[in-house]
């Protein structure tokens, strides 16, 4: 049973989503130009996105390695054939 | 915790990496495309098989390209004959040359040293050799 109900948990999400990207999105929206070292930017680009990728995949991974123990087939005993 | 509410929060959870991964590539989008205001322009002409580059001066230099560290410089890419492509590796610069068509790009240079300039755009039996040197002076 949740704590909290359903819709404030997703209210909750989107907020908490919002806040933590809005400076990701203010500087996405803003119109200055910046002088960047185009090289130095597009693999700092890549780091962060193969960082947040590999912790998307550890969690996904990680998430059904658990179901898949904590749900497995228990050991059923052969019933000895009878003649 | 109830089933729906799990499930939202995973749909919550990838809604917000969707917005995350969108929010920094229109920013990165935007930081690459939007050339700088105090840029200087060169036009560069891409030709079987060499490249010319043209200061604002109205100086022409053909096989090498003189810029200084700590300008702003935006390309202007056109090509005479075929398809080309203006790349310089190290500074992660590449846009196609197209005949009749103005392409834009532009970086900021910030080490002095020589850097290949080259074709990456299969263009003909001497695609392999339409080089040219970038001389970055202090």
């Amino acid at each position: 049973m949740c704590l909290f109900p359903t819709k404030f948990c997703i209210i909750a999400l989107t907020l908490l989503v919002f806040s933590a990207f809005s400076p990701i999105l203010g500087s996405a929206f803003g119109q200055e130009s910046e002088v960047i070292n185009r090289s130095v930017f597009a693999w700092n680009l890549f780091y962060e996105l193969m960082t947040a990728a590999i912790v998307v995949g550890v969690i996904v991974q990680g998430t059904l390695i658990y179901i898949i123990f904590r749900f497995r087939e228990k050991k059923i005993k052969h019933e000895e054939v009878s003649g | 915790m109830s089933h729906t509410t799990i499930e939202w929060l995973y749909v919550g959870a990838v809604v917000g990496v969707l917005i995350w991964v969108g929010a920094i590539a229109w920013d990165a989008e935007r930081l690459i495309g939007e050339t700088p205001e105090d840029a200087i322009t060169i036009k560069v002409t891409a030709q079987q098989w060499f490249w010319t580059f043209e200061h604002p001066d109205g100086t022409k230099e053909i096989g090498e390209l003189t810029v200084k560290v700590g300008k702003v410089y935006k390309f202007d890419v056109t090509a005479k004959d075929v398809i080309h492509a203006f790349n310089i590796p190290v500074h992660a610069v590449m846009i196609d040359a197209v005949p009749g068509r103005i392409n834009h790009i532009w970086f900021a240079p910030d080490q002095p040293g020589e850097y290949l300039i080259q074709c990456r755009e299969y263009c003909g039996l001497l695609h392999y050799q339409m080089r040219a040197t970038l001389i970055v002076e202090a």
